[in-house]
Formats: structure tokens, sequence, C-alpha cells
């Protein structure tokens, strides 16, 4: 195995599972935030050469999985609008708190994401803005918006509506 | 970070600490994908590569046949350009005449009133196109409608607009800024009462000129 090979596989290793589970809290589907996940590896094994010298290539790996994830969202939405049915999905390996995972599943595509990316990665606005592809006043935008949703849904012990 | 939103963190972790994927099974299909991707991508450079040597070819055999197979004056001379710089982010504002214009010409001014409701009567309409690393974003508003992977293919663009299709635009790089000229989607047929992906490509795309940021 050459050495880009080595570079990437330890990347891989290091990576993949935080980007499953990201992708997992906007897709509530276990095997379909594998794919997602999946797809955005491979891509980034095809461009390693140049990402790799990137300050940040997790954070590239991240937008392309996330925009994956929202696009499949975006997609099952309006297939289920047209279907008339509600969103279905194979779970996590639990059904742990429920109702968390139905407040969330309450939220549109870049909500989901966008709180994802702030509270389980903790990252600042500004990377959330660059890994949505979007502005960092849209970005808070969403995660205002987000966040009111979740209060109304969980109350407000469990979310800091100001923030 | 506020108590709230740390318990609201801890919840968030303890849904998914137990998603453990196989991670040596999804480095292995990982790297197989991504081998057959990089020779698709070669592949594609390649073809590209032998078409302006062999354009070129014929061309300088031309020159050297001399007057016995000279090109008639008033005949388009075929050149080969450089290829498009065209990563970065371009900017264009839409308004209400420019989605009737652009429908109107290739029969699809039905889908109007349907495509104007969708880009909720707001007009005009603030899109922002990001090309780089092959990849694009549209946005419209400050919301992405479209985004996927894109190749150049010389003065084509191969947009993937979703997993089932692809849209291929000509893209000129001129004085009056990125200009796009449909040229195919390849998109599966949408339901009879939904907006066909052709008319969405069109408004986005092809409705009026981009300018550079």
């Amino acid at each position: 195995m050459d050495r880009q090979h080595e570079e990437y596989s330890w990347f891989f290793r290091t990576e993949f599972t935080g980007v499953v589970r990201t992708v997992y809290l906007i897709l509530h589907d276990r095997q379909r935030a594998e794919d997602a996940a999946q797809d955005a590896f491979a891509q980034l094994f095809v461009h390693w050469s140049k990402v790799s010298a990137y300050d940040r290539p997790d954070a590239w790996v991240r937008r392309v999985a996330i925009r994956r994830a929202v696009k499949m969202l975006s997609r099952d939405r309006i297939r289920h609008v047209l279907e008339r049915q509600e969103e279905r999905t194979v779970p996590g390996p639990a059904t742990i708190d429920p109702g968390l995972i139905d407040a969330l599943r309450s939220l549109p595509p870049q909500q989901r994401a966008a709180i994802a990316l702030f509270y389980l990665e903790d990252r600042p606005t500004s990377e959330v803005a660059q890994m949505l592809g979007c502005s960092e006043s849209t970005a808070k935008v969403h995660l205002h918006r987000a966040r009111q949703r979740l209060a109304q849904t969980l109350g407000k012990e469990w979310i800091d509506v100001d923030a | 970070m506020s108590t709230p939103d740390q318990r609201l963190r801890e919840r968030l972790e303890r849904i998914t600490s137990p998603v453990e994927p196989d991670v040596d099974r999804h480095l292995d299909r990982s790297l197989t994908r991504g081998r057959r991707l990089q020779i698709v991508r070669r592949a594609a450079i390649a073809t590209g590569t032998l078409a302006v040597v062999i354009l070129v070819a014929v061309v300088g055999q031309r020159v050297l046949d001399g007057s016995s197979d000279r090109i008639p004056a008033g005949t388009p001379t075929p050149t080969v350009s450089a290829p498009m710089d065209i990563d970065g982010t371009w900017t264009a504002s839409v308004t209400g005449p420019d989605v009737e214009a652009a429908l109107a010409a290739d029969g699809l001014g039905t889908w109007t009133d349907q495509l104007l409701d969708d880009l909720g009567g707001n007009l005009p309409v603030e899109l922002a196109l990001t090309i780089e690393d092959g990849t694009y974003a549209i946005s419209a508003d400050g919301e992405v409608v479209k985004e996927g992977d894109v190749e150049i293919r010389g003065n084509d663009l191969v947009l993937s607009v979703d997993p089932n299709g692809v849209t291929v635009l000509d893209a000129t790089v001129g004085a009056d800024g990125l200009t796009f000229t449909f040229v195919s989607n390849s998109t599966q047929p949408y339901p009879p009462d939904m907006v066909p992906e052709e008319a969405v490509q069109r408004v986005l795309f092809t409705s009026v000129p981009f300018e550079r940021t």
C-alpha cells in the first residue's frame, strides 16, 4: 500500500464513525447514514491528493456527506408528499430517546444538519455554515429556528432558545 | 455552552453512540469504489485529451497538405479552447419575466405559474451558484435548491441532479458573465402534475447570465 493509501486509510478509520453518527441525526436511518458517508468517502478518495493538503479535510468530507443526506431527505419528503406517506426509516440500534428522535424528525433537513453539527460535533457557526454551504447568518437562522421548534416539543429545560 | 444546551448535547450523544459501523468493511468498500471512480474520471480526461490530439492532428495535416485541401473562406475554423476557469461563486437575479421567457421559449410555459409559486412569489430571486472541487450547489435566496457532482467536458457542464439523472449545460464565459444553454436532462419522468426537472433546470441555469462574485 502506498503512502497516500495509508494516509487515506488512517483518516477513514479516524473519521468514518463520526460522520456516520452526524448523518444519522439527519436521516434517522442507520443504513442510509452509512451509505451517505460511504459515498462521501469514495469521493474523498478520488480527490485525496488535493483535499488531504487542506487544513481541514474532515470538514470537506462532512460537507459532502451532509449534502448527500440533506438531498436524500429532501427527495424523500417530496416522494412522501406525493404518495401521502409518513417518513419511513430503519431506526438505529435501539429506539433510544424516541421523544428527541421525533422532535428532530419534525425539523427540515438543513435544521437537522445544523443541530447535528452545532451540538453533536460542537462546531462554531462559521463551520456549520461552511458545511451547509450557506452564509453564517443563514446558518444562525437555521439554528435559531431549530432551537425554537425543539423547545416547543421538548420544553425549554432541554434547550436554550436564546443561545 | 449553557446548561440546557449541554443536556441536549448529552441526549444527542446517547442517541448516536450505539451507532458503530463496521469500519473495516466500509474502508474496503470505499477503496474499491474510489478506485473505480478514479478510473472513470481518468478515462473521461483521457478521452477529452485524445479528442484534442486528433483535432490538432487533423488541422495540422490540412495545413501541411497546402492548397489542395484549403479550407474555403468563410468556413468556421475549428478551435481548441482552454479549459474553462469556472470554479468559484456566481450570482444572478431572476425576475418573473425571466422565468416566463426561459420557459416559454422551450414550450414549457404551462409550468410558469407553478414554478413562480415554488419560488414563493418572492421575485426577483437571488441565485448563487458555487462550483468547486467537482461539486456544485445552487441556492435561491440562500436556500440550497440543487447540488451534486459536476464534471466539465469541453464546453459542457455535466451536473448530477439526483441519483437517476444528469443535466448537461453548454457553458460560455464571456463579457456578459457565465451563460448556460440547456443541452439535455436524463432524469426519470416525474409524475404528470409535477414540474419537470428540465423546467427547473432552465429557470435556475439558463434564464439569466451569472456574474462572478
